[in-house]
């Protein structure tokens, strides 16, 4: 299978990086990784992905602070956001919403339909 | 592959929808016969034909 | 009467295989042709008659089906994965489910369907009434209007059609609603239909005339039948053709027994593929001799005959009395198959949304005595139900009266059910719809509907006043039932299904964006967009509940039996390998998995509704954790006496809100506690759910460098959880003060060293030096001995945390000044800035040291630490300097 798509996690969890990254590889993907808001931010200057894999509970800058901050930056539309957090609660989901990410996942995950979710989002925008 | 088959289902609903409804199907509404036929019998019972085979192949093919 | 006796045999006949487990219906040849229930009488006897006067125009109700077929493959799909999925029963459970269970929507969608779909039953029965009148030789119509109703043939169909579909449909109580005789048996039925019509057809084309060719070529020279050869010239608008084929391609799958034959009845989505051609099939073979048969009619009987009743008149005056018996079959067929599966599915949506609902409201739960025989009484109201049904078919056909040809009344029937469609479709693909937007949306289509289509006709047969219909409602010229807001010169199906469904459309998704959906509604929706994540049943339920056994138990036994809840509560032993037999407090996913089966049986409104009576419900909540929190009742009982002192004395009121915000501090913490232990322990959760899930799949491909790297990684974080929990089980404890704290005499020294020379291994993995000078002097105090060497434990693995590799120096110092002994444990490490030193010896503070990402830890040793030397009557404090290191001083009075 080839794929080009690219994707960018961000967790502060060096094991929870270990694992996206081992499973979005694997797929194929092409996979940058951040350990906080900021290194994302500054990974998304020249790196523009089709997915961003987000937690919430981050040191710095947040995971909510972040996408807000990502959703201001025009070249990064396209991309989708897709919430990876343990918080969840109803209000936590819906603060992840309003940030304007699309999804919002909740830690711990299946990783068959975290891929899946994924594959969708890549499929149908 | 089951996506391809999906995209080809959506793309038969929407081609038969143009060909059942106005304006094209004002191509063939007319009081005149086709191979002594009512032109407009014919017309919809052929698309209509045309149709259940197109489904029949798309969903036959995999097997 | 054979006919019917055959029916009944073949249905029997298919049970008994069923029952042995040979399903015979399990085919996707008898799933297509059952679903060719679709053609009722109206195919039958109604399309010529509608061919008289519309000419093509007919074919739109199976062009729209047909068309549709392609997308079953998404659709149909996808509808019945999640029907098996949540056990739904019917459109109405559908709808509910999808809408956070909710029962008032249920009981709006079973009115919308019963109201909706009488006028298409009543067809049913005039159709058949009229057939019989023609074979007697009587006007089609006689006796009908005038006259008691013990004189009406169409009473005595209409309760020959009730009995008939009681039997069928309620021969027992399967809790999905499966019945695979029902089915069997309308599938016969629908080749009986299509094989009588064909035989009339061939009839008529090639015995009366000579072939297609010749049968046109003189309907061509007639004025009257050429008209019919075109649209244009019938009359009929373009418009119009297309809300036809609209209003019929929602309702193949929308009508309640589409649903219920193509959803509930279906035995697997793997038939649906074939289903897809066979069908459209089916129903381009049942209408090919449709206009040939009534331009026939037309140029033979020149306007004296009825035109609904060609197909039996042509052989008749043909001198073919053979073939008319057989047509009438056919057409008995038709409406039998369209009244029984119609009513059993009306039924069921009556007796699960509606009237057991009210029943449990009215007896109760607590009505023991009276705990046996639910389900034959189910069977009861199911029987009821279907009764009521016909009754009400009858006397709507009788007001109505014969003033309109079967097509149009059943039009009236599509143009209703079609009004499910944005609740139905935009539940499957908008996960944002909300219930209040699904309620709106139907009240307002419903409403539009009933004002624009059946009160005019119940007005025009005299039985509620004309005067709205000519003038509008109230005397206002907007609001004319055929021209609403002005808009005219459509035909009242088009124009009222134009206005119902923009309405109902629009404040559907007005309204769900403007609302916020509940929690139930949100996991519903989730699984009906998503229903693929879910397949294979393991869904994350957000709620937690408790129940009593014995109450599970009794509600089980009410609706289900006996047995059948004996072998429920097996099978879900069996699946989890547990016995429940001396539990006492039924599970959380038992009483999930009993909510599906009982919604299998009464629906998933009921089945909540039952429940509810038996369970609690709690908010996904850590008891255990819960209970640290000791503090919170007494200020919970502080506030309260307060609160009763407040009455009596004002001057106490300051007390009061002290004590109030000191409890809303408390809920506070409390919930920030919660979120964070939480949070703490779902971390580590995930790495090792989702690690142990690789090394599991990929076990072949993974070398044996990672394999050992991964499970290092599993044994780090599953010493995490346990750590964390420790510390947790410490806090509470700490809190609780009855602590059995065994103070003794101490030597401090001694407290220092043990630790120190336990952790030397630690000290030499880093190759960090740890320096501590004994001092010549005792260091007596009164403590205790464990929980002081815990102290000592969590200050030095917290500068061994912090302290550079290879470099790293820990000095320990210990020493008496007046009446104090001070304990030092300095480090060399990255230092903890000025703003954070404060907080440090709060809950759950960590440190984050840049570019290094989290060090390990829970964030609660200091924390324990603290409280410790507090309870030793000393104190603590650190000096610190970033990038300097840290010191922690700990006093205590000698």
């Amino acid at each position: 299978m080839e794929n080009h798509s690219k994707i960018l996690i961000v967790d502060d969890e060096p094991n929870i990086i270990l694992v996206l990254e081992f499973l979005l590889e694997k797929q194929g993907y092409q996979v940058k990784k951040a350990f906080d808001g900021l290194h994302a931010l500054e990974i998304l200057v020249d790196f523009t992905p089709d997915v961003i894999v987000l937690d919430v509970m981050m040191p710095n800058m947040d995971g909510f602070e972040t996408a807000s901050a990502i959703r201001k930056i025009p070249e990064l539309e396209a991309t989708t956001i897709v919430f990876l957090t343990a918080k969840g609660t109803e209000t936590d989901r819906r603060q992840g919403y309003n940030t304007g990410a699309e999804y919002y996942m909740i830690k711990p995950f299946d990783n068959d339909v975290f891929l899946s979710t994924i594959s969708e989002i890549l499929a149908y925008g | 592959m089951a996506d391809d088959r999906k995209r080809s289902l959506l793309f038969i609903f929407t081609f038969f929808l143009f060909l059942i409804t106005y304006p094209i199907l004002g191509i063939f509404d007319h009081k005149t016969m086709t191979l002594g036929m009512p032109t407009l019998f014919f017309y919809l019972f052929f698309v209509w034909l045309g149709l259940i085979i197109a489904v029949g192949l798309v969903v036959g093919n995999k097997r | 009467m054979l006919y019917i006796a055959l029916l009944f045999y073949i249905a029997w006949w298919v049970d008994k295989r069923a029952d042995r487990g040979a399903s015979v219906v399990s085919n996707p040849y008898i799933y297509a042709l059952s679903l060719a229930v679709y053609c009722t009488a109206w195919t039958f006897f109604g399309s010529v008659g509608r061919a008289t006067s519309g000419g093509l125009s007919f074919l739109a109700v199976y062009l729209g089906p047909s068309l549709l077929a392609p997308l079953w493959y998404m659709l149909l799909r996808k509808m019945i994965l999640i029907s098996k999925n949540q056990r739904i029963t019917s459109i109405a459970d559908f709808i509910s489910s999808r809408y956070g269970k909710s029962s008032n929507l249920a009981i709006l969608v079973t009115v919308i369907a019963v109201t909706g779909i009488v006028p298409y039953i009543s067809i049913q029965l005039r159709a058949v009434t009229q057939g019989i009148n023609v074979l007697a030789n009587l006007s089609p119509n006689a006796g009908n209007l005038e006259g008691y109703f013990w004189k009406d043939a169409a009473f005595y169909v209409a309760l020959a059609m009730a009995i008939f579909a009681a039997v069928f449909g309620t021969r027992k109580l399967d809790p999905n609603e499966r019945h695979e005789g029902l089915v069997a048996a309308i599938a016969f039925e629908s080749l009986v239909k299509l094989l009588a019509f064909l035989a009339v057809g061939i009839f008529v084309t090639y015995s009366i005339y000579d072939g297609f060719g010749d049968l046109f070529a003189q309907a061509a020279l007639n004025e009257a039948t050429v008209k019919l050869f075109s649209f244009q010239s019938s009359g009929v608008t373009p418009f119009a053709w297309f809300v036809l084929i609209m209003l019929s391609l929602f309702a193949i799958i929308l009508l309640p027994r589409q649903f219920h034959i193509s959803v509930v009845e279906n035995t697997t989505p793997r038939h649906i593929p074939k289903a897809m051609w066979v069908f459209p099939l089916y129903l381009l073979l049942i209408n090919i001799f449709v206009l040939p048969v009534a331009l026939a009619g037309k140029m033979l009987f020149d306007g004296s005959v009825l035109p609904d009743t060609y197909v039996l008149s042509l052989p008749l005056k043909m001198g073919a009395p053979w073939l008319a018996l057989a047509t009438f079959i056919g057409g008995f067929s038709a409406a039998t198959g369209m009244v029984v599966v119609e009513a059993t599915a009306l039924s069921i949506m009556f007796s699960n949304h509606i009237l057991v609902p009210l029943l449990i409201r009215s007896r109760g739960t607590s009505n023991e005595t009276k705990k046996t025989g639910f389900s034959d009484r189910l069977l009861d109201i199911r029987r009821f139900s279907i009764l009521l049904m016909l009754l009400l078919a009858y006397l709507y056909q009788r007001a109505i009266g014969a003033s309109h040809d079967l097509v149009s009344v059943g039009l009236i029937s599509f143009t209703a059910a079609a009004q499910l469609a944005p609740a139905v479709i935009g539940g499957m693909y908008w996960k944002r719809a909300t219930h209040q937007g699904a309620m709106t949306g139907l009240i307002t289509g419903f409403l539009v509907w009933a004002f624009c289509l059946p009160l005019p006709s119940l007005a025009q047969a005299g039985l509620i006043p004309n005067d709205f219909v000519q003038n509008g409602l109230f005397g206002i010229g907007f609001l004319k039932p055929y021209a609403l807001f002005g808009l005219e010169g459509m035909d009242a199906i088009s124009h009222a299904a134009f206005w119902s469904l923009l309405i109902n459309g629009w404040t559907y998704a007005i309204v769900s964006i403007n609302t916020q959906p509940n929690m139930l509604t949100l996991t519903q929706a989730n699984i009906f967009v998503n229903i693929q994540n879910y397949i294979g049943g393991q869904d994350w339920d957000i709620l937690k509940r408790e129940a009593k056994m014995f109450d599970l138990r009794n509600v089980l036994n009410r609706f289900l039996g006996e047995n059948r809840t004996q072998i429920i509560l097996q099978e879900y032993e069996t699946t989890n390998n547990i016995s429940l037999k001396n539990e006492k407090n039924a599970p959380s996913d038992l009483i999930n998995f009993a909510e599906t089966h009982l919604a299998g049986a009464i629906g998933a409104a009921s089945a909540r509704l039952m429940l509810d009576n038996v369970t609690k419900e709690e908010a996904i909540t850590l008891d255990e954790v819960m209970r640290i929190l000791e503090q919170t009742k007494e200020a919970v009982a502080h506030s309260h006496i307060m609160e009763t002192k407040n009455a009596e004395l004002n001057t106490l009121t300051t007390q009061l809100t002290d004590a109030n915000e000191q409890l809303k501090t408390l809920d506070r913490l409390k919930a920030d506690f919660i979120t964070t232990i939480t949070h703490e322990i779902r971390t580590p959760v995930t790495s090792i759910r989702s690690l142990s899930k690789i090394i599991l799949d990929y076990r072949n491909e993974l070398d044996e460098k990672q394999i050992s790297e991964y499970l290092q990684v599993l044994v780090n974080e599953s010493n995490r959880i346990s750590r964390l929990i420790n510390q947790v089980l410490d806090i509470e404890k700490l809190q609780s003060e009855t602590m059995p704290y065994s103070f003794e005499k101490i030597d401090l020294r001694e407290i220092v060293q043990t630790p120190i020379a336990g952790m030397q291994q630690l000290f030499a993995e880093k190759n960090i030096r740890c320096e501590f000078k004994w001092p010549s002097e005792e260091m007596l105090i009164d403590g205790d001995r464990d929980k002081l060497i815990q102290v000592m434990v969590n200050l030095l693995s917290n500068a061994l945390k912090f302290c550079p590799l290879n470099e790293g120096i820990i000095a320990v110092s210990l020493q008496k000044e007046q009446n104090f002994i001070i304990l030092k444990v300095k480090d060399n490490g990255i230092g903890i800035p000025k703003s954070r030193q404060k907080d440090i010896f709060e809950k759950f503070t960590q440190i984050n040291s840049v570019g290094q990402g989290k060090p390990y830890g829970t964030g609660l040793g200091l924390f324990i630490t603290k409280k410790i030397v507090e309870q030793h009557k000393g104190s603590i404090r650190v000096e610190s300097e970033l990038g300097k290191g840290a010191s922690f001083e700990v006093t205590f009075s000698a």
